[in-house]
């Protein structure tokens, strides 16, 4: 099938991901009506075009969570799942995580495939829906009773204030909608960049590299969903909880959009850390749970009689309804289209100890009592090696169970130079990179940490440096780097 | 961006303009009743000129402000407010204007002895406008000060019922004729309406100024 058939349902979850969480940018300034839904759609477009170009393509090789997905065919249903999930919770005006929601497909996925599920993710997302309603609320609290004392002491004429609170709404807005844009472009299209159709193209304004034409198609799904679609769960934001005051509903943007740049921002952490600063923490945060957080904040402020708790209560279950949805259609999905369609929607990963990864484990201080009958014992799939590992290697600890999990999986690797030509041209990777993936050019590999090892080994420009906030953005680059070359160098079998 | 700024100024300087047509047509009114007591027609009809023009620029002024105000979608939630505050300062205008106009038309003969109490009646009138006025203005720039001003819209507005209470005592003690006393009731009650009007104003101002308070 083509790829522009399999491209299609990230078009469609760009649409139904800018059709809900525009909302929560401009749905405070549409429910005051202090901003036309006509002005808030044409400024979110064009940030989220923006964003999704200009930030989005700044970890152009980030494959977004779908990058776990091995199959092109498995990630179409994922995202098809994800955005059928969230115009579901569309159609009922509920705001969404869209990145909450793919974790939920991916798990269906997972379970599909009997591959492996990062727990992580998971209890990632309970705590966003706690935490991020927590932190919000206290800042948005904050931020009001500042604004509330400067206005208190500050002469200026009601039209003048409702001209800036205007401004700032569109500004905060726009920013807002760029941020949603670069956050989420590569869980629309991340799954595609390695099978991009596109060719870099030149323009008047340089060089358009195909992921970027990539992005920017993303981008432009999203903005179409921003201006046919998101109108109404606008209103649900805006006025459907609490009854807003123009500066209280700039506040509520402000507050959330200020709590996301300083709690998920990793280029703030690493500017902090470049110029010896204390660096905050990530945490993880969303702005679906953000928006409701700070007007909940806004409204215990004021008493807490004008919140509207059962649809708060609504709000909240659509959060945890939204990605069990995605996972269930997502299954469903799956069984259909490999067994209708008899379409491949997923790579089996094998796992196998060898002696090579025996000894890597021994190396790494890592044994358990039964090791030795595991060797060479092949295992076709995630769900019964884990099984197996869980009866005869109790001794284990989780944390090296994992690791063991991770060294034995199965993966041919071949390292092809003729399929990163446009990703050389475009200069995604750096001079000493293309040399020492040059010196490795035709060597095959039997699983991703051995090509891993090589390449560390062949050059230090591949190398992850000591854990600290001054070198992460360096690691993530580096790993986001080796995880897009493993996955275009796999080989089926 | 500038000229929506630009825009706004504009509107801020109309409703100003707005405002002091108001303070200032009750001056003319009170210059126009003391002109009609002490019988300088020509003046007092000249006044009655100026109030007239006054009023038909403050309707132009309120119209094109509503327009604005509605066509722009300025500030939504103290739109219905503004608009009323407006209308009903405007009423004040009305009002003087067609006290005015009744006295060039029916022209009373106000007995010598009560004129210091419609002079005095003229004034609180004019003192409880100029504090709604104020209170107006406090309301587009800072909401937190209106009270300050309204208690003394209330405190004239008891005043001019006192003064107006005094004068009908005094008027219908007079020796004159009933149908003559009830024709000056009529302009007694009249002036004092506008104090009445001021604080039925400044009532709806203190519930839209607690509303606006942040």
């Amino acid at each position: 099938m083509s790829i522009l058939f399999f491209l299609s349902s990230g078009l469609f979850l760009g649409w139904s991901h800018g059709a809900n969480n525009a909302g929560n940018v401009f749905g405070t300034a549409i429910g005051t009506h202090m901003v036309k839904f006509r002005t808030a759609a044409i400024v979110t477009s064009i940030f989220l075009i923006l964003g999704s170009v200009i930030s989005g393509t700044g970890a152009a090789l980030t494959l977004g969570k779908l990058g776990a997905v091995n199959e092109i065919a498995g990630a179409f249903i994922v995202t098809l799942s994800t955005a059928l999930a969230i115009l579901f919770m569309t159609r009922f005006d509920l705001p969404v995580s869209t990145s909450q929601s793919v974790v939920g497909a991916i798990i269906g996925w997972n379970l599909f495939s009997g591959s492996m599920t990062d727990y992580n993710s998971l209890v990632k997302i309970v705590s966003s829906w706690v935490v991020t309603p927590f932190i919000t609320g206290i800042f948005a609290v904050l931020i009001y009773l500042l604004v509330r004392f400067i206005l208190n002491h500050v002469r200026i004429h009601l039209l003048i204030l409702d001209f800036w609170n205007r401004i700032g709404l569109v500004v905060v807005g726009g920013f807002g909608a760029y941020s949603l844009g670069a956050n989420n472009i590569a869980n629309v299209m991340g799954v595609f960049v390695t099978v991009s159709p596109f060719h870099p193209i030149n323009t008047p304004f340089g060089m358009l590299t195909g992921t970027e034409q990539l992005f920017i198609l993303g981008g432009m799904a999203m903005a179409s969903g921003v201006l046919t679609y998101s109108y109404k769960v606008m209103k649900t934001v805006g006025s459907s909880i609490i009854q807003l005051t123009p500066i209280s509903a700039l506040v509520v943007v402000f507050s959330s959009s200020f709590v996301l740049f300083l709690f998920s921002s990793q280029n703030l952490e690493s500017f902090l850390a470049s110029h010896g600063l204390p660096t905050i923490p990530l945490v993880p945060v969303s702005s679906a749970q953000a928006v409701v957080g700070a007007l909940i904040g806004i409204g215990l402020l004021q008493g807490g009689r004008s919140i509207k708790f059962g649809q708060l209560g609504r709000i909240a279950s659509g959060w945890v309804t939204a990605p069990i949805v995605a996972c269930f259609i997502c299954f469903i999905s799956l069984y259909i289209f490999q067994n209708v369609f008899s379409q491949k929607v997923y790579k089996n990963i094998r796992y196998n100890i060898t002696e090579n990864v025996s000894r890597k484990l021994i190396a790494e201080g890592i044994y358990f009592n039964s090791m030795d009958e595991f060797i060479n014992k092949e295992f076709q799939n995630y769900v019964e090696f884990k099984a197996t590992l869980d009866r005869n290697a109790s001794d284990l600890t989780p944390e090296d169970l994992r690791r063991v999990i991770e060294l034995a999986e199965i993966r041919h690797i071949k390292v092809d130079m003729e399929k990163i030509k446009y990703e050389i041209a475009e200069g995604l990777f750096t001079f000493p990179q293309v040399v020492a993936l040059e010196k490795l050019s035709g060597k095959e590999y039997n699983s991703l940490w051995e090509f891993k090892e090589d390449l560390q080994n062949t050059s230090h420009e591949w190398k992850l440096k000591e854990d600290i906030p001054a070198n992460r953005k360096w690691n993530r680059d580096v790993s986001s780097r080796i995880d897009y070359l493993a996955k275009k160098f796999w080989l089926d079998q | 961006m500038y000229s929506i700024f630009k825009a706004t100024k504009d509107l801020v300087r109309k409703i100003d303009a707005f405002l002091d047509l108001v303070g200032e047509s009750v001056l003319h009114f009170e210059e126009g009743l003391k002109l009609y007591l002490s019988g300088s027609e020509v003046e007092f009809n000249e006044r009655l000129v100026i109030i007239k023009n006054s009023e038909s620029r403050a309707d132009e002024l309120r119209q094109n402000i509503e327009a604005q105000l509605y066509v722009q979608t300025l500030i939504p939630e103290s739109r219905g407010d503004v608009l009323d505050l407006l209308e009903q300062m405007d009423e004040i205008i009305d009002f003087s204007k067609s006290i005015m106009l009744d006295f060039c038309v029916e022209k009373p003969e106000i007995p010598g002895e009560l004129h210091d109490r419609l002079r005095k009646l003229a004034e609180i009138a004019v003192d409880s406008t100029q504090a709604l006025v104020q209170s107006a203005r406090s309301f587009f720039y800072d909401a937190n000060t209106v009270k300050d001003h309204l208690h003394k819209v209330k405190f004239f507005e008891n005043e001019s019922d006192y003064v107006s209470e005094k004068a009908k005592r005094e008027l219908f003690e007079l020796n004159i004729s009933l149908e003559r006393k009830l024709h000056i009731k009529h302009f007694i009650v009249s002036i004092d309406s506008i104090s009445d009007v001021a604080e039925d104003i400044s009532n709806r101002l203190s519930i839209a100024a607690m509303k606006r308070i942040v």
